[in-house]
């Protein structure tokens, strides 16, 4: 890999980020976060509290790069049939026509999607995993670009269907965006005064380039022994105690992945065990399963991952 | 095992010399250290772990019940911290199943001894492992100081070890010498001070004692009696003394002294007019002569309890000859007063004697001697009894008639109306218990001109059926006269042979009691006795199938064998690209200055976290980026950018260097 392509994929990064950072404001990690996920080809699971902007980034995102958005509000009463499409009867040709789904998208908002059934969750995920359909015995691909921003409310109960830990592997990151800090929460009310700033948005990169941006992630180099490190941190989940189901071999790979895309994200061809720290726990944290008894006494799984990192000694 | 290469061995070798276990110590050191020879390994399950805490749980519960048996209460601290010196050896299983464990490691859940059942169904609790290298390490080191060896060499090895322990751990941003200084200087201060702190207890031991007021005196001089006392006497049932007569030997009841006095007031006996001898033991060591007088030929066993190792002996009247007594230390009192001292916590001795030839020292002065203002009430009596006329056996003879035909035995004291509890028991009352009896007879004696003493002891009363041996209790203490009559002393004991019914128990629990104390008789004797080789020899062939089966167990088990040596190369075989970047210099002079990199921590964090500190941070940042690749990049360094970094490195080390 050149360093023309290595800048030119780091560049398309930072447009995009910049882009969303005009709506976003103070929310620079998360936009990166957003951004690892999306040049990885991972699903991205949002958690965090009503009005922290959720939405509003997955729209950003999907503005920035000039593809197809869609969302969907989740709610119990949500079908299958409501994401993937349905088979309507045409009369005038006497046959049924399939009428595609909202999912037949680039960029998809799954709005608080612990609301819907188990049943509709799991069309959902199975979509996720497979990017495509089958319906009525007619596989239906997805575009190239398929990036599902699924965000849940971690303080509603009620009503819910929590995501079973099976789907929750699904997602290659999980992190939460956070209260900004009262200073940006002001820049914020200034720059909404007239009009949303989502208003003025406009693509700053085309679909070619978030395709190149996705195939150079894949091309970034990383040495057996990072490998062998991330191994070694995965691997630790399924040992630690605390940890009632550790992460799987999917967690690896997403991490590798994940990691190739923050090497090209600051300006790299390969990585370095840096890359692999600052998404770690994004990405395996959501994957495992805390003991009750752990959780009870204050432990979260992003603590333990943080042990973790700080006992397994880091290549160097 | 986490500990330095030979570290746990040279502990166990240190605690073996110390405590005196030194094959013990030789053997857990060759089998501790053994692991890093052999790649044998068990995948010991949580069961067997927990069997493996059974097993050192028994141990050490086994130890302090042996010691609880054996020791009785009053050298119990000693024995404890003789325990203590053991304790490596009692949870040497433990640690020899984690050094050969393939984990490594032990659930510390396991050690709990009460499982609550909340959690024994939990059964998916977490493992909390622990390696237990270093707690044992430091239980050794506790049981070796526990033998108390005061040579500079304990403190030596202690501090070698200590140091050794250390080391592992020692900061990075020093160097070896400056650390080694460090300990040493430590060491050195802790050997001083120590030392110090001996001498100022010395120091104050001396002025202690100096200024301490003088304390009671010792049983055999001083003998303070319940005379006097009002309400009931409370006696027990624990057993004392057991006593084994031949044939010939005297039939129950009879008597055994273990102290005599002479002179009464206030409701004590004193023995002033006796001075305490050393006795020389015989060429065994166990053989004491204590007249020099042909052996006689009655002869009497009699066990005791010596609480401390030290006590008064129970002797039978004209007892000349004691065998088989390992005692270092004996004293004789012309009262016949036998104390010793250092000996064991159970004697099992032999006694030989002949009640005719009562040796004991000449009538004094003192033997004569009565409280001047109980001379009326004595007198009185003497006159009524007509004690002046008679000879000395019709005066014994006449008293013991007088007090048993006229006074009863009674353990309970209502009152005492007149002013001395004597005079109120002989003109009064008429009723008290054998104290009483006993002085009141010393004294009617002494006012007929015979000189007399007091002496206290045991009647021999009780025949145990399950013992098949005269038992002593605690309540068969007793109390009655000496009369010197013939040229010997003679007993005269005039309580009323009713005592004997009164003392009586029929208490169920009795038997019980008597019982368990029959059984810690028999395994304190098994342990006190001279067949301590007999004890061994059964203990061995207990010991023998245990080991046996623990081991056919074992070889049944699962096993792992660890291949070390095709492991290390696999665990070499990781490609580890650019492990000779100059950077590692650098690392290693910033963490001689006390910037060092924690383990988890990847360089540029590292880097960044403590440029300020450093003099050409961005010299610094451009190294760390060439390292970087030259580690991490699958397609490595340039030749010229690697040049450029050994040349960066070079720069940057030359520069600091210099500063």
């Amino acid at each position: 890999m050149t360093d023309e392509i290595i800048q030119s994929s780091s560049e398309t990064m930072k447009k995009i980020a910049g882009n969303i950072e005009q709506v976003m404001k103070g929310q620079s990690s998360a936009i990166r976060k957003l951004l690892v996920a999306f040049a990885s080809g991972g699903h991205v699971l949002l958690e965090d509290f009503p009005g922290t902007g959720k939405t509003t980034l997955a729209k950003a995102l999907a503005l920035s790069t000039n593809v197809k958005f869609s969302r969907i509000q989740f709610t119990p009463d949500l079908l299958p049939s409501d994401i993937l499409g349905v088979s309507v009867f045409d009369q005038h040709n006497q046959s049924f026509h399939f009428h595609k789904g909202p999912i037949f998208t680039n960029i998809l908002l799954s709005d608080e999607i612990n609301r819907a059934s188990p049943r509709t969750q799991s069309a959902l995920l199975e979509a996720m995993a497979e990017n495509q359909v089958t319906i009525e015995g007619n596989t239906y691909r997805f575009d190239d670009i398929f990036f599902v921003i699924a965000t849940q409310n971690p303080v509603e109960f009620r009503g819910t269907y929590p995501l079973p830990e099976a789907q929750m592997d699904r997602f290659a990151l999980k992190f939460s965006l956070g209260y900004v800090t009262p200073e940006e929460e002001v820049a914020m009310l200034s720059s909404q005064e007239i009009r949303h700033p989502i208003e003025d948005i406009s693509a700053c990169v085309s679909v070619e380039d978030v395709l190149d941006l996705r195939r150079n992630v894949k091309k970034v180099r990383i040495s057996d022994e990072l490998k062998r490190y991330i191994v070694d941190v995965v691997g630790a989940t399924r040992t630690t105690p605390g940890i009632q189901l550790g992460a799987s071999p999917r967690a690896s790979l997403a991490l590798i992945k994940a990691a190739q895309a923050v090497a090209l994200l600051d300006g790299r061809d390969f990585v370095i065990p840096e890359h692999i720290q600052e998404i770690a726990a994004h990405v395996i944290a959501h994957r495992t399963v805390i003991d009750p008894q752990a959780r009870f006494s204050g432990v979260t799984a992003e603590s333990i991952l943080d042990d973790i990192i700080k006992k397994i000694p880091v290549p160097a | 095992m986490s500990t330095p290469p030979l570290f746990l061995g040279a502990t166990m070798l240190f605690w073996g010399w110390q405590a005196g276990f030194l094959w013990f110590g030789v053997a857990g050191a060759v089998i501790l250290e053994g692991s890093r020879l052999i790649g044998l390994r068990w995948d010991l399950s949580p069961t067997d772990l927990k069997r493996v805490v059974y097993l050192c749980d028994l141990l050490l519960i086994g130890g302090i019940v042996y010691v609880f048996l054996t020791a009785g209460r009053a050298n119990f601290v000693d024995a404890m911290i003789s325990l203590l010196r053991a304790t490596p050896l009692a949870i040497l299983p433990l640690i020899v199943a984690q050094t050969y464990s393939a984990v490594n490691k032990i659930d510390i859940n396991l050690l709990r001894l009460v499982v609550s059942k909340k959690r024994a169904q939990k059964k998916d609790q977490p493992p909390r492992l622990v390696d237990l290298s270093f707690p044992y390490f430091a239980i050794c080191l506790l049981s070796a100081s526990a033998a108390n060896i005061r040579t500079p060499w304990f403190y030596a090895g202690f501090a070698v070890l200590l140091a050794w322990a250390l080391r592992a751990h020692r900061p990075k941003a020093f160097s070896p010498v400056v650390w080694m200084l460090l300990i040493v200087s430590v060491g050195g201060l802790g050997f001083v001070g120590h030392i110090g702190l001996n001498k100022l207890q010395g120091v104050v031991e001396e002025f202690a004692v100096a200024a301490q007021v003088p304390g009671e005196a010792p049983d055999a001089y001083k003998s303070k009696t319940a005379i006097g006392r009002i309400g009931s006497l409370k006696l027990s049932e624990k057993i004392l003394l057991r006593v084994m007569t031949d044939k010939e030997g005297p039939r129950a009841p009879f008597l055994l002294q273990d102290a005599g006095y002479d002179m009464y007031g206030a409701s004590t006996w004193f023995a002033r007019g006796s001075v305490f001898k050393p006795v020389k033991p015989g060429q065994n060591g166990t053989t004491w002569d204590l007249h020099n007088v042909p052996a006689p030929k009655k002869i009497m066993s009699i066990s005791a309890y010596l609480k401390g190792g030290k006590g008064i002996l129970a002797l039978p009247r004209g007892a000349s000859h004691i065998e088989n007594l390992p005692v270092r230390d004996m004293k004789l009192s012309g009262f016949g007063t036998v104390t010793v001292g250092d000996g064991p916590a159970l004697v099992n001795y032999m006694v030989r004697f002949d009640t005719n030839a009562a040796q004991l020292a000449p009538q004094q002065e003192a033997d004569l001697k009565f409280p001047r203002d109980m001379s009326p009430v004595l007198s009185k009596l003497v006159d009524d009894l007509q004690l002046k006329t008679r000879s000395p056996h019709e005066v014994i003879q006449t008293v013991t008639r007088y007090f048993n035909d006229n006074f009863h035995y009674s353990t309970y004291t209502k009152s005492v109306e007149m002013k001395d509890p004597i005079q109120d028991f002989l003109v009064r009352s008429r009723s008290g218990h054998c104290e009483y009896f006993a002085t009141a007879t010393v004294l009617v004696l002494r006012a007929a001109g015979i000189p007399a003493r007091y002496a206290t002891g045991y009647a021999v009363q009780e025949y145990s059926p399950l013992e098949k041996t005269y038992i002593v209790r605690s309540k068969h203490a007793h109390a009655w006269a000496l009369a010197f009559v013939d040229g010997a002393w003679r007993d005269v004991d005039t309580t009323p042979s009713s005592w004997y019914d009164a003392e009586k128990n029929d208490s169920g629990l009795t038997a019980v009691t008597d019982l368990w104390s029959w059984l810690v008789f028999k395994v304190s004797g098994l342990i006190w006795s001279d067949q301590k080789s007999m004890f061994a020899y059964y203990l061995i062939w207990i010991a023998v199938p245990i080991v046996i089966i623990f081991v056919w167990r074992l070889y049944l088990k699962k096993r792992v064998f660890l291949r070390k040596t095709k492991q290390k190369p696999k665990a070499v075989s990781l490609p580890q690209m650019g492990k000779d970047s100059e950077f590692y210099a650098i690392e290693s002079e910033l963490t001689r200055r006390g910037l060092s990199r924690q383990t988890w921590e990847p360089v540029n964090v590292w880097i960044n976290r403590i440029c300020f500190d450093t003099a050409t941070p961005d010299l610094l940042k451009q190294i760390v980026s060439l390292h970087d690749r030259y580690r991490f990049d699958p397609d490595g360094l340039s030749r010229e950018e690697r040049e450029a970094l050994k040349e960066a490195a070079r720069t940057w080390l030359a520069d600091t260097g210099n500063r």
